[in-house]
Order: structure tokens, then sequence, then C-alpha cells
């Protein structure tokens, strides 16, 4: 072969080589971005002193980002609102820069493609997370990836909260227990000595919303939808055994329903209640209670779902935020906005204000005083660490599907047969899915 | 049945009818006595029968008003109700009036017709209309702006169908004399018409004023700052995630509900007092 050939072959193999066989360029998609000077609106479902804390939080970022970006945080009404609002303003094509939004919500709105998929600014090299992303709750981060849309990351976690049993650890002493139920035998145990008709006092508060029906499956090695998003399983041996299991301490009389919003935290502040599954963002306001219950301040905490699995299956959730389609610059100033507010200085501000999980390991670090001051909140956090985290379906027509588990819950305890009514609620479920797939 | 059993009849009736009175002011109770505990009472004290001492405050917190008042901006947000209110309800009376009289007492090609499509709108839910009047609204720049709060609400299918029935009832005698006296049709509705429908033209303004009052998803949805909102959103800051704030939500929740209680009852007077001054006699 001539020299010349040769040298030439090289030369386009080498090129080749550079071109496709090397390892992935480095360089970010938004490279030649730049979000000076941008302008966004944050729409939000806080008020009062959440509200206050987030406003703050947002003028140190105008004050101190390189940018010179602009944040304006707007109150959008509660959860329900907001979705509402935001429904009409997409429709509209009036929509803010970032939105709170439950992953099912961002789900919905992405059926109208409003939102941006998140992992193009989470794995880019100039504006990721890089090395910081492993000081993240992956768990928490996973919660937003969603099946139905390919694996799209339609949010981000500003903060999150656990499904809990909240335990009266003085009345177990007295009723010769050492600690709270870890299995759901010591659990119905517990609630049939603490029942006494006689003084008004009974084991459990049931909550009958959809999140706790997926803590109590969950709790039992179970799962509520399919991975790959094609719909739910309601019933499955796990859910039977659940509502199988809360009926029959329900008929024995050692669970009762409750009527009136946040009765259950009035019933276990006043010692008529042993224990009640609830949010940790609740802490607060079960501290509250206690302090002015009937008997005054009793020594309490919070421990796993009881659970058959090895470890703890704790039900994780909460808001997260999403960006909203506008225009490349504004998008990136929104991503850097939630950046700066999941920087662990920031995340210490906010768990302080609301009591949430942080979304950075390391933030606990600078929680000491509020940890020192909170220890329940402590017992939560420890929690966190040693089970295993698992989130509900992020699903359109997920809001519809809870209702309908409510449904069937409530009915169930009022007699109906447990195989049929979760046939019937199987069915239902996933009618809605199929309804609102996009 | 002897006069006795007549008496007997009518206590009955009077007690029935207090009991039911009674059952149903017990919520009002409930949020004005629950609004005046401490929030360590509303945990340890609380009670929905009247007869119990612990449906009542041990002593009254008056301090929830004013914390309420100031933590949900009560001053902005009942100057922005009111003034929403008046608006609308004096815009609704014109428009409602003028379309009632004209489907009432004028002829013209298609007022039958018309009146039929206009009465098909009632069967529209308001949520079907949430996003087209929002995208009119942000097309004509009026996001977060008075007119957003208040346009879109100035003329109403059923305070027309309201007034046109009562309309329909005054005599067209009464107009004709005064058609023959060289009256147009705006003055004999302003000077024969409307004094005679004093009750359902006073109906149409409580009903709208209650409706406007109490809206919170349409404020919410074309607002973005507290420039506008009315009370309605005021109140959801003491709705919390996890927790009750009672004394303060039912404070608040007071506060928003004094004017419409007042309304109800000027209206209420004028109801009678414009029936009893009519000037109708068969």
């Amino acid at each position: 072969m001539r020299r010349s050939t040769v040298f030439i072959t090289a030369v386009l193999f080498v090129t080749a080589v550079l071109c496709w066989g090397s390892p992935q360029s480095e360089e970010s998609v938004f490279k030649e971005l730049d979000p000076t000077g941008v302008q966004i609106t944050y729409w939000h479902q806080f008020t009062r002193f959440q509200q206050e804390t987030l406003e703050a939080l947002i003028e140190e970022f105008n004050n101190s980002n390189e940018w010179s970006i602009k944040v304006t945080a707007e109150f959008g009404g509660r959860y329900d609102d907001l979705y509402n609002k935001m429904v009409t303003a997409i429709a509209a094509d009036s929509v803010p820069d970032i939105v709170a939004a439950y992953q099912n919500e961002a789900a919905a709105y992405q059926v109208s493609g409003a939102l941006v998929d998140l992992n193009d600014y989470v794995d880019d090299p100039q504006w990721g997370l890089g090395a910081e992303r492993d000081d993240y709750f992956e768990g928490f981060l996973q919660q937003d990836v969603n099946a139905q849309f390919s694996g799209m990351r339609l949010g981000f976690p500003p903060n999150r909260s656990l499904e809990l049993l909240y335990y009266n650890m003085d009345w177990l002493k007295e009723m010769g227990f050492s600690g709270p139920p870890q299995s759901w035998d010591d659990f119905y145990q517990m609630c049939k000595k603490a029942t006494d008709p006689s003084t008004n006092q009974y084991g459990y508060a049931i909550n009958t919303g959809a999140s706790n029906v997926f803590a109590q499956v969950i709790s039992r090695g179970g799962e509520i939808a399919k991975a790959d998003g094609s719909g739910y399983t309601y019933n499955t041996r796990q859910m039977k055994d659940s509502m199988a299991f809360m009926k029959k301490v329900y008929d024995e009389g050692g669970s009762r329903k409750i009527a009136e919003p946040y009765g259950e935290q009035n019933d276990f502040a006043n010692w008529k209640v042993l224990f009640t599954m609830a949010s940790t963002a609740g802490l607060p306001y079960y501290a509250g209670s206690v302090a002015k219950g009937e008997q005054g301040a009793f020594d309490w905490s919070v421990a796993a779902i009881p659970h058959t699995t090895s470890r703890p299956a704790l039900d994780i959730y909460g808001a997260s935020v999403s960006v909203t389609k506008t225009n490349p610059q504004r998008q990136l100033a929104a991503w850097l906005l939630i950046k700066f507010l999941t920087q662990p200085e920031q995340q210490a501000k906010w768990v302080a204000a609301t009591n949430y999980f942080p979304v950075r390991k390391s933030t606990v670090e600078q929680l000491g005083e509020y940890i020192g001051k909170n220890p329940n909140y402590k017992a939560a956090f420890d929690l966190l660490l040693s089970s295993d985290a698992k989130a509900e379906p992020p699903f359109t027509g997920y809001s519809e599907v809870r209702d309908a588990v409510a449904a069937a819950y409530n009915k169930i305890l009022d007699g109906a047969d447990i195989a049929a009514t979760l046939e019937d609620l199987d069915e239902e479920a996933n009618r809605i899915h199929l309804e609102a797939a996009p | 049945m002897g006069r006795s059993g007549s008496s007997w009849l009518k206590v009955l009736l009077v007690v029935l009818l207090a009991m039911g009175a009674f059952v149903s002011i017990i919520p009002f109770l409930y949020m004005v006595s629950h609004s005046l505990k401490s929030l360590a009472e509303t945990v340890t004290r609380s009670s929905a029968i009247p007869f119990d001492p612990r449906f009542w405050p041990r002593v009254p917190q008056w301090v929830n008003y004013k914390v309420a008042w100031q933590e949900a901006r009560f001053g902005l947000y009942f100057r922005n109700s009111v003034i929403i209110t008046a608006v609308t309800i004096c815009g609704l009376l014109v428009t409602s009036s003028l379309s009632a009289f004209a489907f009432a007492k004028l002829r013209f090609p298609g007022r039958d017709l018309v009146f039929s499509i206009l009465l098909a709108t009632l069967m529209i839910p308001q949520t079907v209309l949430l996003i087209p009047n929002f995208i009119v609204v942000a097309k004509l720049g009026w996001i977060d702006r008075l007119p957003a709060l208040t346009v879109p609400f100035l003329a109403s299918a059923f305070h027309i169908f309201l007034l046109r029935q009562f309309f329909s009832q005054i005599p067209d005698e009464l107009l004709e004399s005064a058609r023959i006296d060289g009256a147009s049709h705006l003055r004999s509705l302003l000077s024969i018409v409307v004094p005679l429908s004093k009750a359902p033209i006073f109906t149409v303004a409580f009903l709208s004023f209650i409706y406007t009052w109490n809206s919170l998803q349409w404020p919410l949805v074309v607002t973005q700052t507290p420039r506008w909102r009315p009370i309605a959103v005021g109140l959801t800051v003491f709705i919390t995630e996890a927790g009750p704030e009672t004394h303060l939500r039912l404070a608040g929740a007071v506060i928003a509900v004094i004017p419409v209680i007042t309304m109800y009852f000027i209206a209420q007077r004028q109801f009678t007092e414009a029936i009893t001054r009519s000037g109708l006699k068969e």
C-alpha cells in the first residue's frame, strides 16, 4: 500500500475515534446560555411563617446570585387551588417559571407538555449537581422521575416528609410495654390492651387516606402500582392483608374513625388514643397539642409503621418544584434557584421553619440546635436514614385514584366484602389510569 | 278541632320550628365560641353541644381576632372585597334589570329564542368556563387587576331570569299608560318597574353579594399578588398542612361572615317593606 494511503487512512481513523469513539464530550448543552438579568416567578403554596421564610431565602438569592437573576414568589393558594390555577395558566399560555406540584400533578401538567425535563439540568457538566449529587437522598431524587413519560424528571424536591406512627410512650409503659410496636401483631395487642370503653380510650385513630394505605401495603412488602407505569395493583395479597387487619381492629373496638379534621391530634393529646399515623410535618402540631392536653405533657415519639419487611419501608412524600417551558434563559435561572434552595445552608433554615426533612444529607450538620430542641424530629430523621423510603406513584390521575382508595377503605370498615371491594377498586383505579394517560 | 286543639297545634309547631332554628344556629354558635378559645382550649375543651360547658371559652380570647386580622392581611382583603362586591352588584343590577325588562315587556324578533339560549347557558358548570374566561382576561391584560374580578360577573343569566319572571307579572296597562304619556322604555323601567320590584332586586343584590364575597377560586386564578385579592383568600392562610389552628381560622371566618349576615338582615327588612308598600291591588 502506498505511504500516502496509509497516512490518510490513519488520519481518518484517528478522526473517527476522536469524533465517535472517545468518551462523551463534557461540554454543557447550555454552554452558550447566559441567564444574566432574567426575571422569573415562582408559584408556591406556603403561608404565614413558611411564606416569610421562603421569601427571605429568595431575597437572599436575589441579592447574592452572580447573574442578577430576580425571582418573585407568589402565593398561589393551597395545593388544589394552585393546581387549578396552573391548569388554567397552561391553557392560557401564562405560566410561572417554577411551580410547586406533587408528582402526579406535574404529570398532569406534562400531558400538555408544559414542563422541562430536569434530567438535562441535573446531569449537566456545567450547571448540574456534579459531585454534590451524592449528598442528596437518592430516593428523594428518584420520586420525580416518571416512567409514564419515559423517565423524564418532572420536578425536583425542596423537602420531604414521612408517614410515621405517633405513639404515647408513657401509656405503653403503663400497659407493660417497653417500646412502640415493631410488627402488626404487636400493634394489635397494644391497641387491644389500650381500648377501654369505660374511659373512652382506644388504640388507633384510623387514617383512611391513600397515603396511609400505601404505607400499610409497603410495610408488608407490597406495592400499589406497576414499576413500568402501566397501572395499579390494588388487589394484591398485601393490600388484602392490610384491609383485613384494620377491619379486625376496628370491629373489635380497638380503632375509631375520626370525623373532625385533626381530631386524632386532640385525642392523642388528651390521652384518648394510643397511636396515630400521620406526616412528620405534623410533629410541631402534636408537640403543641400535647403540651396543652388534659393530662399535661407526656412522653411521646414517632416510630416506623409496623412492618413485616426486614427493614422498615416508609412512605416518603412531599410536593416538588417543577420548571415550566418558557425560554432557555428563564429555565436555567429557575434551575439555579432550585439549586440554591437545596444548598445545606438554605435547607437548614427551611427545616427550622417547616419541620420538613432536607433533601441533602449534609444539612444535618447544621441542624444541631434545631434537633436539640426537637428530639422527636431527630427520631424521625434517624428513621429516614435507617429505612427503605418508597414513594407513591407519580401517575396522571392519581388524585382521583386516591379518592377511590379512601372510599374503598371506608366501605370495608363499614362491612363491605374485602376481596370484592378491592377488585372493584383495582378496576376503577386502572380505568382512571387509562383515561388520564398521556 | 276545637280552639284548645288548635292552640296545642300552634304550640307544637312553634316548638318544632324553634328546635329546627336552634339546630341551624349551632354551627354559627360553634364558630363564634371556638373563635374565642385559646389554642389549648380547642384541644382540651371542645364540644359540639351548646349545653356542654366545654362548648364555651373559659375566658374569651378577643386577641384572636386581632391576630387573625393581622396574620391574614384582612385589612387589605376586606377593602378589596368591599370594592369588588360593590362594583359587581351595581353592574349586575344594571345589566339584569335592563335585560329582564327587554325580555319581559318588549317585543322583538327572536326574543323567545334568545331567552331560551340564555337559559341554556345556566346548564354550563362554572368550572368549564374557568379556562376560556381566563384566556380572555389574560389577553385583555387584566390579570391581577380589578376588571378581572368584576367584569366577568357583571351579567348573569340566572339573575336576568329571576327579574324577568317578576317583571312579567307587572300589568302591561301600567306601562301603556306611561307610554301614552310619552315615557320612553328606560323611563318606564326606572319610574314604574323598578319601584315595584324592590323585593326581587334586593334578592338579586343579596345573592350576588354572597357569591362575590365568598368567591375564592376565580380570584386566586386571576390574581398574582395580594393587591386585589379578596377576603376568602385571607382565610386560606389558616388552612395548614398538618395541624389545626382552629381558633384563628374560626376568628377569620367570623370576620368574613359578619358582612354577609349584616347584608341578610338589611335585605330581609327591605323584602318585607317592599311587599307591604306595593301599590298593586287586585
